[in-house]
């Protein structure tokens, strides 16, 4: 083969390679530029759809966060909780001051055991008059209750719908408030020591708690026969120390549901709220949030 | 005839002065210190616990107890009740009933508001029996009850609620047994004889 020969071979190959590479080239840009633009789109989309969902998450969550505050708030209003702990725990020693009395002057025949069991049947009728009045501050507190979430979360949460062409998020909904008690809070009355068989019998029963001096939460502490058919049930609610402990967002765990047979000082307000991917049938999935906040607490008893 | 008008003038003042009860001898609130070793004093007043929205307790009374011997001014709270509706609530005892056995007693009531509400009445009323039978226990006669002038009357109407009757309607067999209580205004011209019916 000449050298001639060769240089226009090499020229042959040259030109058909840059012949091929440039139209290689006209075509692969159009292609990636076609799928980088894909690419971002559906980047810009995605992150446009998980901001979204974080925002809303968020603004939800915050919602649901001042729903619980201010349903909390109304647990403890005017210190109800507190002032009936703290009488429950009078009329307790009332009954048990009075049948004191008339087992003194019993059977002495005397008009003065007369009056004292009719005192004593009057402070019994008044220990169940406060029982009942406890039972329908339960009702009340519920309804207070449930009548603030609805209304703190929905004028709130009315905002809080999304919807962008790939992605819609439903409006949240309030699905559950329980009410219950945060645990290892004590009752807010303290003991009273000027009644030593009451306390001595107290403290058998392990009612107080020997290092605070404060009823232990969450109990009925009844007392001796024959008075013990009368129900004297405290509640958990932080104590008045120099001011008022006030109303707080909680941690979940800390949370203890509990029926009505107590007053209530926490409660955890539960949404949902459904995201649903409009390019995928059928594509969508539910949120849960929660969120939980406990009552202020007692103030100073008169 | 002057004189003689003078003189009968003279004479109605004084029997009007010498109508008080002797065992009381009170001029306007202040009660003689002479026939009893020991004052009861039972102070009524209207604070705020239980008088949240819809309580069913509301309003709700408190009545403080304070004792103090007729010799000295000081006392000290023995007892505090709590009331709403004529039911005695509750009770906070701060100190031991501690007087001497067979010292005389006399109860002496005050109220906050000038007129003060019957239910607050009814407090002070059954606050002051439970004060009555401790002093029983404890052998502690009670001479009398001094009221103030403007609840006076609806504080008998309280204690005839908790089965005290006037002397004059109760049948002399039930006043042999029947628990005795004079109580007298704080002016000193009314006074009522006072015994518990069986």
């Amino acid at each position: 083969m000449t050298i001639a020969q060769m240089n226009s071979m090499q020229n042959n190959i040259g030109s058909l390679i840059v012949r091929r590479v440039g139209r290689q080239r006209t075509g692969n840009v159009i292609a990636l530029c076609i799928i980088t633009f894909w690419v971002i789109s559906m980047l810009l989309a995605f992150c446009c759809a998980v901001g979204a969902l974080v925002f809303v998450h968020n603004a939800v969550q915050r919602a649901l966060d001042d729903a619980a505050l201010s349903s909390a708030c109304q647990l403890n209003l005017n210190d109800r909780i507190g002032q009936m702990n703290n009488m429950t725990v009078r009329s307790r020693q009332l009954v048990f001051a009075d049948r004191q009395t008339d087992n003194e002057l019993l059977q002495t025949g005397s008009a003065y055991e007369k009056l004292s069991a009719q005192l004593l049947a009057q402070s019994r009728d008044s220990a169940q008059i406060l029982d009942a009045a406890r039972a329908k501050l339960i009702t009340i507190s519920k309804q207070d209750v449930n009548a603030a979430a609805n209304a703190a979360f929905n004028t709130s949460s009315t905002q809080q719908s999304l919807t962008l062409p790939w992605l819609r998020i439903s409006r949240p909904v309030l699905l559950r408030t329980t009410l219950g008690t945060v645990s290892g809070v004590d009752d807010n009355a303290a003991s009273l020591p000027e009644l030593a068989d009451l306390l001595t019998y107290d403290q058998s029963h392990s009612f107080i708690d020997t290092h605070s001096n404060l009823y232990n939460e969450q109990i009925n502490a009844k007392l001796p026969t024959p008075d013990n058919d009368l129900n004297f049930n405290l509640s958990s609610l932080p104590p008045y120390l120099n001011s008022t402990v006030p109303s707080r967002l909680m941690l979940g765990q800390s949370f203890v549901q509990q029926d009505d047979q107590q007053l209530h000082s926490s409660v955890q307000l539960e949404s949902q709220l459904t995201v649903s991917l409009l390019c995928i049938p059928h594509c969508s999935t539910t949120l849960h949030l929660t969120s939980t906040a406990t009552t202020n607490g007692a103030g100073q008893f008169p | 005839m002057n004189r003689r008008r003078l003189a009968l003038l003279l004479i109605c003042f004084l029997m009007s002065n010498f109508a008080m009860p002797v065992d009381v001898q009170a001029q306007s609130g202040t009660v003689s210190t002479v026939n009893y070793q020991w004052l009861i004093t039972i102070s009524a007043s209207q604070p705020k616990p239980l008088n949240f929205p819809n309580s069913t307790l509301a309003p709700a009374f408190e009545a403080e107890v304070n004792v103090q011997a007729s010799s000295s001014g000081t006392g000290a709270i023995y007892e505090k009740f709590w009331g709403a509706a004529g039911n005695t609530l509750g009770l906070e005892r701060s100190s031991n009933y501690s007087l001497p056995r067979g010292n005389t007693v006399a109860f002496k009531i005050l109220h906050d508001s000038a007129f003060p509400a019957h239910a607050e009445n009814q407090l002070v009323a059954s606050a002051l029996l439970r004060v009555l039978l401790d002093a029983q226990v404890n052998t502690n006669p009670v001479l009398f009850v001094v009221a103030p002038s403007d609840s006076y009357a609806d504080l008998i109407s309280c204690f005839e609620e908790q089965n005290f009757q006037n002397i004059d309607v109760v049948p002399e067999t039930v006043m042999n047994r029947a628990i005795p209580l004079l109580v007298v205004d704080e002016t000193g011209r009314l006074k009522t004889n006072l015994y518990y019916a069986l």
